[in-house]
């Protein structure tokens, strides 16, 4: 893209051949400049809009046709809150009970919410669970009557959003819908939008098409949950009440249990991940093929999973012909690895429950959890290098580039890969990021394993090892071209 | 390189200046509002504003003295005045700008 400064140095090169005008283009003399400079800015915002015109027909690339595709898909910034469970030790002679809502923080500051009350005898310890997560009451008053009025959430730095309840002071529960179509006229209801920069708003509807017409004068509460996101569990010891009420507290002995862990936190997707979203030729959550169930479960849980794949009977019967069994009509499978190990039943839980949220139809009962199986996958690159680069050096820089884009538990290798990874991905890759490859005699072949004989199942989670990587270089020939560059 | 303007062409300038309504120029916030002189006490003093708003957009005139960049006011009658413009020699009187796109004169289906 030309920018205002590059057009302006070609201009000032023009003009150079009339030394006159240069001069008085350079004082700024306004009869020469103002017509000049107008051009100039014309042809810069030009500039701007060509290259926003230019297509990309099948992969968004551009982050901001990304994050434009993310809120047209209604993919929110919101983050899973982590849940965990905490022994509480009495070591006074009284007992003692902490309510619901209490707030702890652990050793690194985050702070914790007990979501049950705890009794707890004295000299004696009870288990409860606690929720990284802080509640927060905002009010806000409607001054002006206006349809779709929009409210931007006030989020605390750093946290991110992972519930919110609206509610008015005529006692209206606002309830929250993933966007106007299907929602009746009158009814209490919001929907939440994302803006490029990802700050999110609270919409209400019209009284007379979808929704409720926010009135003049309406108290509103908005009851927001925050979270950190993503809490690595292996640092998790002890905690510590935020205040303490009654002095029998100061008696208590807060620690976190070892892999006590419920719910495993997750960060809100970032632009890699939206990346991968981008591609799938989903706009809504109504699952009805495939591909959409695949969109929706994947949008929800990415950040929770290092593998997740979802696949019906036919891509069952196509990969696992001997195992299908009658069983298997009308059943969704599902393989994920969890990022936390211990996460893995609650995650069982919590996709089924989102699976049957989608479509009735797959309940329970109607979904298979199959196991990931771990599978490296071979890449053979063999290259010609210049007799100016060395050798090692670069086979060291190939191999790190392919393992951080293509190695264990990375969004590249999150997903189903029928076909393994594209060798023309791999190639632009190798070109745009190790230099060896970019001048005119360097070369590099890539092959890949064979996958018709050994076919790549969607149970098995491909990746880059560094031993499945292997790289062969030669050099090309010493003498007979006299080419460098071109 | 340096160059001396003329008379004539620092004049060209100035006219330019005062017959450009800001923003006119695509992206540049070159030229004056002349006309919002009018209707204004005719006790107040803007011309530093007028000045400045001047020498930030033809930036040649920094390099003059501050006395060669002057605005000069001439009473006429009780209730009206006149201000001149003046850069060294030169000396323009600040009208009421006639490029106006607005008024009964523009002709909407001009191509």
């Amino acid at each position: 893209m030309l920018t205002l400064s590059e057009i302006k140095k070609r201009l000032e090169v023009n003009l150079q051949e009339y030394p006159d005008i240069y001069a008085r283009y350079l004082a700024g003399v306004p009869t020469v400049c103002a017509h000049l400079n107008a051009l100039a800015s014309f042809l810069a915002d030009q500039a701007v809009d060509l290259e926003k015109a230019q297509l990309e027909p099948f992969i968004k690339s551009n982050e901001r046709t990304i994050l434009a595709d993310a809120v047209n898909k209604g993919i929110l910034p919101i983050a899973t809150p982590c849940q965990h469970k905490l022994r509480i030790e009495n070591k006074g002679n009284n007992p003692c009970s902490l309510s619901a809502g209490r707030l702890l923080s652990d050793a690194e500051g985050r702070i914790w919410r007990l979501i049950q009350t705890a009794n707890i005898p004295d000299n004696t310890s009870t288990i409860v669970v606690v929720e990284q997560s802080t509640l927060r009451h905002l009010n806000y008053n409607a001054r002006i009557k206006e349809t779709f009025h929009t409210v931007e959430l006030d989020l605390q730095e750093d946290s991110h959003l992972a519930g919110l309840t609206v509610s008015d002071d005529s006692g209206n529960v606002y309830t929250y819908c993933k966007r106007w179509m299907n929602v009746e006229a009158g009814k209490y209801a919001y929907t939440l939008k994302m803006d490029s920069r990802k700050r999110i708003g609270v919409e209400f509807g019209d009284s007379e098409r979808v929704g409720q017409t926010l009135q003049p004068n309406t108290l509103l509460t908005f009851s927001i949950l925050e979270t950190d996101g993503e809490v690595d569990v292996n640092h998790l010891l002890e905690a510590s009440l935020e205040e303490i009420i009654q002095a029998d507290e100061a008696k208590l002995e807060l620690e976190f249990v070892s892999n006590g862990l419920i719910r495993s936190g997750a960060n809100p997707l970032n632009t890699e991940q939206l990346r991968l979203l981008s591609s799938y030729p989903t706009y809504d959550d109504n699952a009805v093929l495939l591909s959409d169930f695949d969109h929706a479960v994947r949008k929800k849980f990415m950040n929770r999973c290092h593998y997740l794949t979802i696949w019906n009977e036919s891509v069952h019967s196509t990969y696992y012909p001997k195992d299908i069994t009658n069983d298997d009509i009308n059943k969704l499978k599902v393989a994920f690895k969890p990022k936390a190990k211990a996460d893995k039943d609650q995650l069982t839980y919590d996709l089924k429950r989102h699976i049957k949220s989608l479509d009735s139809l797959y309940d329970e009962s109607n979904v298979d959890i199959i196991d990931v199986e771990q599978r490296a996958f071979r890449v053979v690159i063999s290259a010609k290098l210049a007799p100016v680069h060395n050798t090692d050096a670069v086979k060291e820089e190939i191999r790190n580039l392919l393992l951080s884009k293509y190695g264990q538990n990375l969004t590249a290798t999150s997903y189903f890969l029928p076909d393994g990874f594209n060798t023309q991905d791999i190639s632009k890759l190798l070109t745009g990021h190790i230099s060896a490859f970019q001048d005119k005699i360097s070369d590099f072949k890539i092959q890949v394993e064979d996958i018709a004989e050994n076919p790549i199942k969607p149970h098995q989670c491909v990746f880059m090892t560094k031993d499945s990587i292997s790289i062969e270089i030669s050099r090309t020939a010493l003498s007979g071209a006299s080419l460098w560059t071109d | 390189m340096k160059i001396r303007l003329s008379n004539q062409e620092v004049e060209e300038c100035l006219k330019h200046w005062l017959n450009t309504k800001a923003h006119s120029y695509y992206g540049s916030s070159y030229g004056e509002n002349v006309n919002r002189s009018q209707f204004r006490p005719i006790s107040e003093n803007s011309a530093d504003i007028f000045l400045a708003k001047l020498k930030k957009d033809l930036p040649f005139l920094n390099e003059l003295n501050q006395d060669a960049v002057q605005i000069i006011e001439e009473n006429i009658g009780y209730d009206k005045k006149h201000f001149f413009l003046v850069v060294g020699e030169v000396e323009i009187l600040i009208h009421e700008s006639t490029t106006s796109s607005t008024g009964h004169t523009f002709n909407a289906n001009a191509f």
